[in-house]
């Protein structure tokens, strides 16, 4: 919510979400947000920071605001719910807002200006882009290795140390009994494609109708022709959960190189889950269902741009029903055991372990699942985090069991 | 269990010294009397099929109630690949993306039986979870409900959400060293966090023969290549480990084949996302006991060690030989040193005591050659392959070929042409990816030129080959090229020769194009004009060059967020070890392929992408024809010089032999492509190549002489004996026709007494009616009469020379040593298929 000056625009012009984004003033916006936000405000902000931290004394030389407690980074997909949870939001009637032991926290963007400063004094350092990137950023707050973020132009290699606690990952990671980091199960999304609705109407049910097969061959360019239309595939950026998520379930291997197979020159890189990556007839994206219910209920920012949605041929459901404001998933196309996906809030092991030295009773309680107003609730009232998750597409996870993993940072 | 483990000792250490021989001078060294006895059979006779029905009688709750399982071969098991075919699977199978998939076989190894329930492994004795995947690791965490009676010694109850009972299957190696991740204090479990029961000192994800997912077809069958291990690739096993009673070897340790159904959830579970060695899975599996041939007693220990030198290709013949070799009078262990055959023969030509050489060619024509040459067997080189169909997805696919889709390939037609093409870098997908490959006249997925991207889309390629092959859309570097081994040998000579037979085919190295418009990679150009290094390629050579320099620039600076690092040609497609390594990664559906940049590790690099899942294999290589049938892989069929597309078995080899013309050297046959002989030969498989033992027989070591002389006349004699027993000739072998047997006879007998023969050796034309292998016989039989030529070696003279010859291939180091260097330099992720001691 804080990042893209549109974004913010058009959350003040909508009612609904207006009333979340006044409480942003805590969280991190960027620069560019202080055209519309008030140089007081953002003051205040500061202000408010270092007091409930009770950290540094002189108050940080700083552009925007910082979180008052835990600062959370990573996911595309994830950043709307989770900034409704963290700023709060009255979408289901009721007030919905998720606190650290009473302190606010920030959920920054995927995608924004190219740096971010998360708590106050904190170093300024690339945005993290995607899943990937975000829990990148995890380790290296915990190890204190240099991070470079996945947004091009960030800042390269700066020492990042306790300046994330909490990474969105919309894909699961490779379990280990030994490992550092815990992927907490935070709601159920699912995988579909989005095309470009100006493409040829002879066309389109050829379009709305694709297998993984052919999604595949047409990612690898060896398809190049839909429905007698010339299809361009577009992939989100290296890094993005979503994009290693589409490429394993269709079955493209992700060779070196750092293209899609060597010689798949036709896919064009586009940020994730933003329709206007799709330019004209026969472009093709893959899309988060949650995100694309977000953004016809209104809970996220509109970028559907001219996107249809589209389910895999293969599950034989379509991924939503109803329309506009009334969409909501489709419970039997998220089941789907490839096409549905748990997306998950991964944070250090070690600090919500109540066994470990480093416990931190504060971020074991925002993340569990018990507690109505955490980040990981999935119960269904319209007080409880699950609920307003339910808002933004997500159902509950298919699994509630924590899953470690990542051995060595 | 001491002889036992004194016993293990022993061969551990011997590999270690095989890995340091290895990476000293990158030569490949068989070792006969450490590596396995007998490679696969397709008429092995101890095929079984298991039901679960009838094994698991009272499981109500089987997900795969009418699952039939079988083996292909159970009984005198080797290093090797055998076939697992089932019906009854359930279906549909889906795949892993997330969750481990749904319907599937996972097929795995176990050692040991359950003591409370005979006749069944035991779990805790499972080479399992090596890859740490969902749903095919050793542990988990667990909900505290799904946790089931029989797991609760493995389990670790919780303490609230974040710690949630932790169950963890340890492994029971037969060592008698356990791998558990729970220990026990003053009565307490706890997790133990040092300990990784998925990747350990007996096995790793690069070790492990474990198939993790095995999806059926729509009717609920499905078949699957499994690799069996024994303890030399995993110790924690001891498959085949020889049980020794006082200084008699009474057997060897028999294993299990488990065969695990998966359903669609786990206990308490949505999804099959837990360990298959949790009682909820464990107790459907399926298994069939192996009995091994016992493997490293061939000899005594201590027995004297002779090296042989040369032809890869006698490889797994020699590990048949062996138990046999060593109980002859003069008998002794050989070690074959596999490596340039021209090499070894000119080391063996001086009168100094050497290794016996293996050669498919003289060393010179009949009067400057002082070797004498016994053949001793014959075998080839081929082309072998692993592909799964995957149909291109389009309505136009006529529905009986796209019912085959992800079903293995069994049959596939090469000529020479196209056999230059996978050698020469000619298909773009074997180019680095990302390159500036405009010098191919490659310009992207929508300007690719007129060179396809990989074979199987080759027009060149779909004209000899079935109709169905046109409706696949197979994208993979690993089958725009194929595996080849690093450094020189007759083998990759004679490859090279076959390409040259063909006009065709010298015209595409020239440079012109052939009829689809497609041209060689000019790097590879035979002509100089083209040929950017201003050089044309030497034609035909002992080794498979990566001659084009092309390289994907270093992007780590230009673009830190997404660049990659530098890719060369051999990072690409990196070689193999040997002819040998290729079959085997075949057969792992490794395709050696390029993983993913890895930006985060110290220091950043490329991953591996790994093991192809079934129904996605895709892999080609060169290799033998012996290792080609002990892996179980498919042998890709020539065009012969008579037009006819053949693939190598004992009738077609024959055939070849029996077209055979003396070369250079009357005493040293070759399958001559242009000779009118070859051209007759319509049943012949082109690439059908003798193996001659030579050496001077003047060498001054008599007793040497003596016991190299045995090994002729074992090979030569009891050795032709096709079969599946020890001391037979094994599969990917063709027997010695009667005249080449006496050829061999009298070699060796010259070899023994120490004279050179005067008299050309003439075999006849070899009429297919004189061929008839030689079946029995004693290979102490007296030497026949030979005529000398000059003065008698010093036999008596040993006193003066060293017992045994220097052991090292000093001329070969040199050039391979140097590219060594250069592969070191680029980074090129070697790593051996043989087991790391240091994992």
């Amino acid at each position: 919510m804080f990042s893209r000056p549109q974004h913010t625009q058009n959350s003040l012009r909508n009612g609904s979400v207006k009333k979340n984004h006044h409480s942003s003033w805590n969280g991190a916006y960027t620069g560019k947000e202080s055209l519309v936000i008030s140089k007081k405000i953002v003051a205040i902000c500061a202000t408010m920071g270092v007091a409930i931290s009770g950290f540094a004394l002189a108050a940080p030389a700083l552009a925007e605001p910082v979180s008052n407690d835990f600062a959370i980074v990573g996911s595309d997909t994830l950043e709307d719910v989770v900034n409704a949870l963290v700023n709060g939001s009255r979408l289901t009637t009721s007030s919905v807002r998720v606190y650290a032991d009473g302190a606010t926290m920030g959920s920054f963007d995927a995608t924004g200006t190219p740096y971010i400063i998360t708590k106050p004094n904190g170093v300024r350092f690339g945005r993290p882009n995607g899943s990937g990137d975000g829990v990148t950023a995890l380790k290296r707050s915990i190890d204190g290795a240099s991070y470079t973020s996945g947004t091009t132009g960030g800042p390269a290699s700066v020492s990042i140390s306790g300046m994330v606690d909490i990474a969105r990952s919309s894909s699961g990671p490779t379990a280990d009994a030994n490992g550092l980091l815990a992927y907490v199960p935070f709601g159920r999304d699912a995988i579909a494609y989005a095309y470009d609705s100006r493409t040829d109407a002879g066309a389109v049910s050829a379009f709305s109708s694709l297998t993984a097969s052919q999604l595949k061959s047409i990612y690898e360019c060896t398809v190049r022709t839909v429905g007698g239309i010339t299809v361009t595939p577009v992939i989100p950026q290296s890094g993005s959960g979503t994009r290693k998520d589409f490429l394993k379930k269709i079955g493209v291997d992700s060779s070196g190189g750092g293209t899609l197979p060597g010689t798949a020159t036709c896919v064009v890189t586009g940020q994730e889950h933003d329709g206007t990556s799709l330019t004209g007839a026969g472009y093709i994206m893959p899309m988060s269902v949650s995100r694309w219910i977000a953004m016809n209920t209104g809970a996220s920012y509109d970028k559907k741009g001219y996107a249809v949605l589209a389910g895999v041929a293969d599950v034989g459901q379509a991924p939503v029903s109803g329309s506009g404001t009334s969409m909501v998933p489709n419970q039997l196309y998220y089941n789907d055991s490839t096409w549905g996906r748990d997306t998950y809030l991964v944070v250090e092991y070690a600090r919500i372990n109540s066994l470990d030295a480093a416990y931190d009773s504060k971020l074991a309680a925002v993340l569990n699942p018990a507690t109505a107003k955490s980040l990981t609730n999935a119960d269904t009232g319209n007080a409880t985090g699950g609920g307003l998750k339910k808002k933004f597409g997500f159902l509950a996870p298919s699994s509630t069991t924590v899953i470690r993993a990542v051995p060595t940072l | 269990m001491n002889g036992h483990s004194t016993f293990a000792l022993f061969l551990r250490t011997g590999v270690v010294g095989v890995t340091v021989g290895l990476i000293a001078s990158l030569l490949t060294v068989v070792v006969g009397t450490l590596i396995e006895s007998r490679p696969a059979s397709a008429a092995s006779g101890s095929e079984v099929t298991v039901t679960a029905a009838a094994y698991n009688p009272n499981d109500a709750t089987a997900p795969m109630p009418d699952l039939a399982v079988t083996v292909s071969q159970t009984r005198d098991l080797a290093k090797q690949g055998i076939t697992v075919s089932w019906t009854g699977g359930a279906t549909p199978s889906s795949r892993p993306s997330g969750t481990g998939g749904s319907n599937f076989l996972q097929i795995f190894q176990c050692w040991g039986e359950d003591r409370n329930n005979p006749g069944h492994p035991d779990r805790t004795t499972c080479q399992y979870g090596g890859f740490a995947a969902t749903a095919a690791s050793r542990d988990a965490s667990v909900d505290p409900e799904d946790v089931l009676p029989q797991d609760e010694d493995f389990t670790v109850p919780g303490a609230g959400y974040f710690n949630p009972p932790y169950t963890s299957i340890p492994f029971r190696a037969v060592t008698g060293k356990t791998i558990s991740s729970i220990i026990t204090e003053n009565g307490v479990k706890r997790h133990d966090g040092t300990v990784d029961v998925n990747s350990n000192e007996f096995f790793t994800q690069y070790t492990t023969n474990e198939i993790k997912w095995a999806g059926s077809g729509d009717d609920g069958t499905g078949a699957v290549k499994f690799e069996v291990q024994t303890q030399m690739e995993s110790p924690g096993l001891g498959c085949g480990t020889p049980t020794i009673e006082g200084n008699t070897v009474t057997g060897a340790q028999s294993c299990w084949l488990v065969v695990l159904p998966r359903g669609t959830a786990d206990n308490g579970q949505n999804y099959i996302t837990k360990s298959g060695l949790f009682w909820d899975s464990w107790q459907h599996a399926l298994a069939v006991k192996l009995d091994f041939r016992p493997i490293g007693v061939r000899c005594q220990i201590g027995a004297a060690e002779k090296q042989i030198a040369g032809s890869e290709m006698i490889s797994q013949a020699i590990s048949m030989w062996q138990p046999e070799l060593c109980l002859q009078q003069n008998g002794a262990a050989f070690v074959v040193r596999a490596g340039d055959e021209s090499d070894a023969v000119f080391d063996a030509s001086t009168t100094t005591p050497s290794a016996l050489a293996l050669t498919s060619r003289a060393m010179a024509a009949d009067a400057s050659d002082p070797n004498v040459y016994a053949p001793v067997a014959i075998s080839g080189v081929c082309l072998a392959f692993n592909i799964d169909r995957r149909v291109l997805p389009d309505s136009s696919v006529p529905t009986e070929v796209t019912a085959l889709n992800y079903t293995p390939f069994d049959k596939m037609n090469l000529t020479p042409r196209l056999v230059a093409k996978l050698l020469t870098a000619s298909y773009i997908s074997a180019l680095p990816g990302g390159a500036d490959l405009g010098y191919m006249n490659y310009h992207g997925s929508d300007n690719p030129g007129p060179n396809s991207t990989n074979l199987t889309k080759d027009p060149d390629f779909l004209a000899v080959n079935d109709d169905e092959w046109q409706y696949m859309d197979i994208n993979s570097t690993s089958v725009a090229d194929a595996l080849v081994p690093q450094g020189r040998s007759d083998l990759a000579y004679q490859m090279w020769n076959y390409v040259l037979s063909d006009p065709e085919a010298v015209a595409f190295l020239n440079g012109a194009p052939d009829r689809w418009g497609m041209k060689v990679n000019p790097w590879y150009s035979t002509n100089a004009a083209i040929n950017p290094s201003g050089v044309a390629l030497t034609l035909p050579r002992t080794n498979f060059p990566k001659a084009d320099p092309v390289e994907k620039p270093d992007a780590t600076t230009s673009d830190p967020v997404n660049g990659t690092g530098p890719i060369n040609l051999v990072a690409w497609r990196p070689y193999v070890q040997d002819f040998e390594t290729g079959a085997y990664d075949t057969l792992r559906a490794d395709g050696l392929v390029l993983g993913a940049w890895n930006r985060d590790s110290v220091p950043p690099k490329f991953g591996k992408l790994g093991r192809y899942l079934l129904g996605e294999q895709k892999n080609l290589t060169v290799t033998t024809t012996g290792a080609a049938a002990k892996f179980q892989t498919i042998p890709v069929a020539l065009k012969n010089p008579a037009g006819n597309f053949v693939v190598p078995t004992r009738e077609s080899m024959a055939a070849a032999v029996s077209a055979m013309t003396p070369s250079v050297n009357s005493h040293v046959y070759e399958f001559n492509f242009g000779s009118d002989a070859a051209k007759a030969a319509s049943n012949a498989y082109p690439l059908t190549m003798p193996i001659y033992a030579a050496m001077n027989p003047l060498q001054t070591d008599a007793a040497l002489r003596a016991t190299y002389a045995t090994f002729i006349r074992y090979a030569a004699q009891n050795g032709q004996t096709p079969g599946t027993q020890l001391g037979q000739l094994p599969e990917g072998y063709a027997p010695l026709p009667a005249s080449w047997v006496s050829q061999a006879m009298s070699s060796a007998s010259a070899i023994q007494a120490g004279v050179k023969p005067t008299a050309p050796v003439d075999l006849g034309g070899l009429p297919a009616g004189n061929y008839a292998p030689r079946v029995g016989g004693s290979s102490a039989e007296p030497a026949p009469t030979v005529t000398p030529s000059g003065a008698p070696a010093g036999a008596l003279s040993s006193s003066a020379t060293p017992v045994d010859p220097i052991v090292g291939p000093v001329a070969a180091a040199v050039p391979i040593g140097l590219s060594a260097g250069v592969l070191a330099a680029a980074g090129v992720p070697l790593y051996t298929r043989w087991r790391r001691n240091d994992v």
